[in-house]
């Protein structure tokens, strides 16, 4: 029996702009665990939230068609009425919280579909146990961790016993382990709750012994279609294969360090890192690598002093956290995982312009500036709001404009996100220029592998808790 | 006290002696003030604050009305200089005797407050922590570009109302996912109610103002 049904529906954000979701006829079936796939940016969220209901309420403009959850139209429904139907994990964990608790906020959600008071305790005391999170129930969000506030999202769902459950890319900041307990609860709740689950996720580890269905969103036709078993076989196998690896440098004897770590530990609630002893190169281009959540961003925050660190942690013989922060960002700067953080004007032409005026060192020229903007694939985007980019586009915008800064040592957490192959290639070969000719340190977190062995001199990574040098990238 | 209760006894009192000029009502309000302060026992910087931070304007206003008024009138001078310290009291015992969410709770169940108003309050502080961390974020991000934002830097403005115009859309989804409806019926699990001891103990706090106010005391 299908719970949820789409009936040629045509979804745009604005009644000028093309249609994310075109003529979409779809259905899914109650007890089954579905997987979204597709690229970034095509509108699997916004898929979700049509379901959910919260567009196009927030935002948005439905041209045609109509959603039915069992058998009632969502749009039609209170939000009180809503959530027992179907409710959702959010993409980023701490901006689905209203009060200050996981207790608090169940227990607000239960007030919310006017659960009888005796009634309450019980039901967010066997939520919170279910979602693992009864030891942290009274501790503040800000306290959490990424992984364990996507564990309270869990425990709100389970309480308002919600039949259809969707989850939009819920486990982008989370570590692997809280990544397989939610997997895991989440097929408990399908085999033993009769519940319904679509998850949108991009990346596909984990899931094909779990999923019922997989789904792909086709970024052409803006249509979802069900894959069949040899598509999805297919798509797995590709997630499946290993990336082939190719043999990199070890560090040198007589390599000049930039950064020494000493006996440092750095970490939110618990130490995410515990490294004894560890030296970063001086004009190599460093790539670190390690699972979602491990640490690696909070590393890079650590050493630009967004994070507290203890022990010690020195770049160039200077304790990093003694030094002078206004003078410390002009030596060592990051290129954000968040793009948007990057930026502080209001166009691509304007950003250019603004680190041109600043930019350390005369190696970006205008004619240079140019050159990159055509080679990225950016030109003809310059009077182009910067939020209204792509993602893809973003990135690139946000490395060459920190690249024209030429700081001598340059942090990048995920610069590769979203681009294209080719510009994978313009990225890298930038990178590898500023290293080899501009003798500049570059430091790249990245889990897009592919090809980067060929301009990378040195690999780290991140697992246990530590990091180490490896042979191979 | 129920925090709805004091909110408003608070409030009156603030009103009443903004109409009259008792100097002795606003030396016992203060009085009060710091002895329920202590029983709440508040850290003594919070006494030094409340101390300091009205002296610039008490002094100003005494000063003021004592030699630059058309009446140079001494009493006066004194009503207004104690009538400040008077506010700052008001507020710092409200402050110690309850709590923002308490007061909010409060202000729903029993103040009737429309719930969208009280949950987008409590979400909004929520989010305070969030908003430091982001500052941060773009303090540091155009240091790295070699601007040092200040403040009052309209490009921190900017970037700060782009954040939180962003969070209180997504803030807004999630509360409705969890089946948040505005305006509409909830239940509580505490259920919050205003005691005949609250309303004694603010009926007697009045009728004693009263005999203060209008008893020809300077």
């Amino acid at each position: 029996m299908s719970i949820v049904n789409l009936n040629h529906v045509t979804f745009k954000y604005a009644k000028d702009l093309p249609p994310v979701i075109n003529d979409q006829t779809l259905s899914f079936t109650q007890g089954t665990f579905n997987l979204l796939t597709g690229p970034s940016g095509t509108g699997k969220s916004t898929l979700l939230k049509l379901i959910a209901g919260l567009y196009p309420a927030f935002t948005g403009f439905l041209e045609n068609g109509s959603i039915h959850v069992a058998n009632q139209l969502v749009a039609k429904l209170t939000p009180a009425k809503r959530a027992p139907l179907v409710a959702m994990m959010f993409q980023n964990p701490s901006e689905q919280f209203a009060m200050s608790t996981p207790r608090e906020e169940l227990v607000f959600a239960l007030e919310n579909l006017q659960v009888v008071p005796t009634e309450i305790p019980k039901r967010v005391d066997s939520a919170l146990a279910f979602a693992d999170v009864t030891d942290f129930a009274d501790r503040t969000f800000t306290t959490l961790s990424g992984g364990e506030q996507q564990k309270v999202s869990l425990a709100v769902i389970m309480a308002l016993d919600s039949q259809v459950i969707l989850l939009d890319e819920p486990f982008a900041n989370i570590d692997p382990e809280a990544r397989l307990f939610l997997l895991n609860r989440l097929t408990e709740l399908v085999h033993d709750h009769g519940k319904t689950i679509i998850v949108a996720d991009h990346d596909l580890a984990d899931y094909q012994k779990r999923i019922d269905h997989l789904f792909i969103l086709n970024e052409a036709s803006h249509q979802v279609e069900s894959a069949t078993a040899i598509v999805a076989k297919a798509r797995f196998d590709e997630f499946a294969t290993q990336h082939q690896q190719q043999a990199i440098a070890l560090p040198v004897a007589d390599a000049t360090p930039v950064f020494e770590l000493d006996h440092f530990s750095v970490g939110h609630t618990t130490p995410l890192i515990q490294q004894d002893a560890l030296q970063l190169f001086q004009q190599r281009l460093t790539v670190i690598t390690g699972a979602n959540g491990s640490g690696k961003s909070t590393l890079f925050d650590a050493l630009v002093r967004l994070q507290p660190y203890f022990g010690s942690a020195k770049w160039t013989s200077h304790e990093i956290k003694r030094l002078r922060r206004r003078t410390y960002a002009q030596r060592v700067s990051l290129v954000f995982q968040q793009a948007s953080s990057q930026f502080l004007n209001i166009t691509m032409a304007e950003e250019i312009a603004f680190s041109q005026q600043h930019q350390l060192t005369p190696d970006w020229d205008k004619a240079r500036i140019a050159d990159a903007v055509q080679q990225l694939n950016l030109a003809g985007h310059e009077n182009q709001v910067v939020y209204s980019l792509s993602e893809g586009q973003k990135k690139k915008l946000q490395v060459l404009i920190m690249l024209i800064m030429g700081t001598e040592t340059l942090l990048l957490d995920e610069p590769l996100t979203g681009l294209d192959l080719k510009s994978v290639h313009t990225v890298l070969q930038l990178l590898h220029d500023a290293v080899h000719l501009q003798k500049q340190t570059v430091i790249m977190i990245t889990h897009q592998l592919n090809d980067v062995a060929a301009y990378a001199d040195l690999h780290l990574h991140l697992s246990t808790k530590q990091l180490a040098y490896e042979a191979t990238l | 006290m129920n925090p709805t209760l004091l909110l408003l006894l608070t409030l009156l009192v603030g009103l009443e002696i903004s109409f009259t000029s008792v100097i002795w009502a606003n030396v016992v309000i203060i009085a009060i003030a710091i002895v329920v302060m202590l029983r709440y026992r508040v850290h003594w910087l919070t006494f030094v604050r409340l101390l300091l931070i009205p002296l610039i304007p008490a002094v100003g206003i005494w000063f003021s009305i004592r030699y630059f008024s058309t009446a140079h009138s001494v009493h006066f001078a004194w009503v207004m200089s104690t009538r400040i310290y008077a506010y700052a009291f008001l507020g710092g015992l409200f402050n110690a005797a309850t709590t923002t969410n308490a007061t909010l709770a409060s202000l729903e169940q029993n103040g009737h407050i429309p719930t969208t108003f009280v949950y987008g309050m409590l979400g909004a502080f929520n989010f305070v922590p969030k908003i430091h961390s982001e500052v941060a974020i773009i303090r540091a991000s155009a240091r790295m570009r070699g601007v040092n934002l200040h403040f009052w830097s309209p490009q921190l403005l900017f970037k700060a109302i782009v954040a939180a115009l962003n969070w209180s859309e997504n803030l807004a989804e999630a509360m409705t996912s969890h089946g948040f409806t505005e305006n509409a019926q909830r239940t509580h699990l505490k259920v919050l109610r205003i005691s005949i001891r609250d309303y004694v103990v603010a009926g007697i706090t009045l009728v004693v103002l009263q005999f203060i106010l209008f008893s020809h005391l300077p």
